[in-house]
């Protein structure tokens, strides 16, 4: 006999079936889930090292590392970090910075740029000390408009 | 933008990252507002809290995907998405938000169940097996719709899909994806989805006839 087809969303059992696999898996996952999470994050992400200068001698940061201190500069209103890239020579010395941003449409641009320029620059001073002398003026490149002002202006 | 559908599982956190995201009010708020995009942006950045928030919305999803590809192997199926998720944190600054985030997501927890499967040994499908789901009840249904009966028989029924019907049956009936979406995911066309769902339903049917 060819068996009939019933969708399976239409099928009262295979709802509850579907809703028995949903609450067993789901239950796995929460006694899983945070040894997954803690696995994952703990590897660590290849990316170059960029020459600092503490005051006891040079120390190597991770590219990476670098990225996300930039990218977790304070708010300029209306502007979005999207991207930072790098340029780092042979010897590891950061040459250039350029960080890539999407304003809110009606965002005055030119002033928002010099805002997101001197936040970095800062950023960098603080973090690699007096290796930052040898990195250009850093670069903000515009390259999207978002809709609307952002309530929380997250650059 | 859209809004994604946040899965109502919450899974617990491990200490660190949680305490950091429920310690502060306004960053709670910030990441449970963002969407997938902002998330996935602040992650590739280096952001560890957006990417926990990624990892909470999508994890239970990804999760039941490989568990249900994986034949209800538990241990399998964490390998699996250990795999995926720690590919995820390494990748996620390559996402360009081309596709949205959870279809990006499942396209690399479906390589990575591919690779888990062929890790191990292949699990035969002996006549136990066809027995154990085939054999008629002589009782009424009504009176044998114990829900972990019906898991297992769901879990053996799904195990004799072919593996290119099952991924496309668990993405759109358990998952709620679009033929659209599965066909990325899956790196076919939405009429091959749309044929492979057809001859799943009308296998599993048959296989679940039993119970109605």
């Amino acid at each position: 006999m060819i068996p009939r087809e019933v969708s399976p969303s239409r099928s009262r059992e295979m709802r509850a079936a579907v809703q028995a696999f949903r609450e067993v898996a789901d239950a796995r996952w929460a006694a899983a889930s945070p040894r997954v999470l803690r696995r994952s994050l703990s590897v660590p992400r290849r990316s170059r090292l960029v020459r600092a200068q503490a005051p006891s001698g040079p120390v190597g940061i991770r590219e990476h590392v670098v990225s996300a201190h930039l990218a977790a500069a304070p708010a300029v209103e209306g502007v979005t970090v999207v991207g930072i890239h790098l340029d780092i020579d042979d010897d590891d010395t950061l040459t250039a910075v350029r960080v890539e941003v999407a304003v809110a449409f009606g965002t005055v641009v030119r002033p928002a740029a010099d805002r997101v320029r001197a936040e970095t620059k800062e950023r960098l001073q603080r973090l690699l000390g007096a290796a930052a002398g040898d990195c250009a003026e850093p670069h903000v490149h515009i390259g999207d408009v978002t809709g609307g002002p952002s309530p929380e202006g997250t650059a | 933008m859209h809004v994604q559908d946040m899965d109502g599982s919450s899974p617990d956190l491990p200490p660190g990252t949680s305490g950091r995201i429920r310690n502060s009010r306004a960053a709670v708020s910030f990441e449970e507002r963002a969407d997938d995009a902002e998330l996935a942006r602040r992650a590739g950045l280096g952001d560890r809290e957006a990417f926990a928030e990624i990892f909470r919305r999508h994890g239970p999803a990804l999760f039941r995907y490989a568990l249900g590809m994986l034949e209800g192997n538990a241990a399998d199926a964490e390998d699996a998405v250990q795999n995926a998720w720690t590919r995820v944190w390494l990748r996620i600054g390559t996402f360009r938000g081309e596709a949205r985030l959870r279809t990006w997501l499942f396209a690399i927890a479906a390589r990575e169940v591919l690779n888990q499967r062929r890790r191990r040994r292949p699990v035969p499908v002996g006549d136990d097996l066809l027995i154990a789901v085939a054999a008629p009840l002589d009782q009424e249904p009504e009176a044998h719709l114990d829900h972990e009966q019906l898991r297992q028989a769901l879990t053996l029924a799904l195990t004799e899909l072919p593996w290119r019907q099952r991924e496309s049956w668990i993405l759109r009936e358990m998952e709620g994806l679009s033929y659209d979406d599965i066909a990325g995911i899956l790196g076919t066309t939405p009429t091959v989805v749309r044929g492979q769902l057809h001859r799943a339903r009308t296998s599993l049917a048959a296989r679940m006839e039993k119970w109605r």
